[in-house]
């Protein structure tokens, strides 16, 4: 192959720029995030200083740990309130703030934390609605709603559990530390269509890939609780009824294990999921320094 | 590799050959440029996560590359919208013997390309191809089989016609 050596010489004739101006450049996108987050809290602080609750707006098909309670009052009583927009503008980073109810997105690039050491940025297509700060939620492409749901969660080494049963025996047990771990366990859980893990690098993190089907076949509404449970990690469980389609990547990120979930339901179009793909393939994870 | 100074060492040692190889991959030397510096700010931005990897250029690489493919993505959306519209020069002229072998390359499974490149660009073993890609050191072995063959088969036929 020394054809292919030839190629080497090409090198001779790049000139590198400065280094000093790559770091020049990854300062400034550090600076952008940390603009988007005060930029982030003097809207909030306008829109409750303006009388508006921002609250209790999240729409159905936004995703939440199955744990999470909600009281009838709260929606009941909650008046509508006015979905701030957020827009990170051309080039930089816009740091999604949490827990104050939905948000709609502008096309673009985003900060979103996962836990109180690890973020990540995705990008984002136009009038994707945020729901407290973790969950994003795409438009349908035929233009009837919502469609796609995205977020990162993590499936803690020591306390991840999937059920006996994900319809008829929500009783835990505690599934391996290991990536490689998670993806065998959802494999051979019941009921659930899992597909063969393939291995993916993710901005430079290795993991697995999987497809999680739950059969149109099953009636959720016959599970315990009403329910089809995948799994649980700490204070979140998750699950979902018939229908559902999630492709996750389960990577190994510093030590710390996360899925990143990209769900839809059957009546998806392929358009739907290219928009959600094209998400998954934006992620960039950012530890705190 | 605790601060931007031992960044500084891996940069002057490894942008050139990485460029090569991207250049390889990719057939653009500017996409290659770019993908390769966009991957030294993610790294400089996560140098912590960096001083723990075994390999830096080997983490350099593959965030380059995943820059490369998100950028191809883009350069399809871009080029169906703006075909009209003329890019920038490239400021490093490829010469056409250059020109036969990535063109050569373009035509090989982009899986088989990649191997082939990591093995004689990047000079690494079947073993640390595998570990890279994360793949079976037999799937890289039979990869870059038959990337060879393909290869001479193809560099054959641009030299056909002098034999003529």
């Amino acid at each position: 192959m020394s054809d292919l050596d030839q190629l080497r010489s090409v090198g001779n004739e790049v000139r590198p720029p400065s280094f000093d101006s790559l770091v020049t450049t990854a300062r400034r996108r550090t600076r952008r995030t940390a603009a988007g987050v005060v930029a982030a809290f003097i809207t909030v602080v306008m829109l409750i200083g303006g009388g508006m609750r921002i609250a209790g707006d999240i729409d159905r098909s936004a995703p939440g740990p199955a744990n999470r309670p909600t009281s009838p009052s709260q929606v009941t009583t909650t008046p509508k309130p006015t979905t701030p927009t957020y827009s990170p503008g051309m080039g930089a980073i816009f740091e999604l703030p949490q827990e104050i109810g939905p948000a709609i997105l502008r096309q673009g690039r985003y900060a979103v934390r996962v836990t109180p050491t690890l973020s990540y940025e995705v990008y984002t297509p136009d009038q994707v609605k945020a729901v407290n700060g973790s969950f994003l939620n795409t438009r349908s492409a035929s233009g009837s709603g919502w469609a796609g749901i995205f977020f990162v969660s993590t499936a803690s080494a020591e306390g991840t559990i999937l059920p006996a049963h994900p319809c008829r025996d929500h009783t835990g047990r505690v599934v391996g530390p290991t990536v490689s771990d998670l993806a065998g366990a959802l494999r051979r859980q019941p009921l659930l269509d899992v597909s063969k893990p393939q291995v993916i690098n993710v901005d430079g993190y290795q993991g697995l890939w999987v497809d999680v089907r739950i059969p149109i076949e099953v009636d959720a509404s016959t599970c315990v609780n009403d329910i089809v449970r995948l799994f649980s990690s700490g204070q979140d469980s998750w699950g979902w009824v018939e229908g559902f389609m999630g492709r996750w990547w389960i990577l190994d990120v510093d030590g710390e294990r996360v899925v990143v979930n990209a769900q839809c339901d059957t009546d998806c179009s392929k358009s739907d999921w290219r928009t959600l793909q094209a998400m998954l393939e934006s992620v960039d994870f950012i530890p705190d320094e | 590799m605790r601060d931007t100074g031992d960044l500084d060492e891996l940069y002057s040692a490894s942008y050139r050959r990485l460029v090569v190889q991207l250049f390889a991959i990719c057939g653009d030397l500017a996409d290659a440029e770019d993908a390769v510096q966009e991957a030294f700010v993610t790294a400089i931005r996560k140098r912590r996560q960096l001083a723990r990897v075994g390999n830096p250029e080997a983490w350099v690489r593959t965030v380059a590359l995943n820059r490369l493919r998100t950028g191809w993505r883009h350069a399809l959306v871009v080029r169906k919208y703006q075909a009209a519209v003329p890019g920038p020069l490239a400021e490093v002229e490829v010469g056409p013997e250059h020109v036969a072998i990535v063109t050569a390359l373009a035509q090989l499974d982009a899986d088989q390309r990649q191997v082939v490149v990591l093995h004689h660009l990047g000079d690494l073993g079947t073993a640390e191809i595998s570990v890279e890609l994360g793949i079976p050191q037999g799937t890289v072995k039979s990869r870059l089989s038959r990337a060879r063959s393909r290869l001479a088969d193809l560099l054959n036929e641009r030299e056909e016609p002098h034999h003529v």
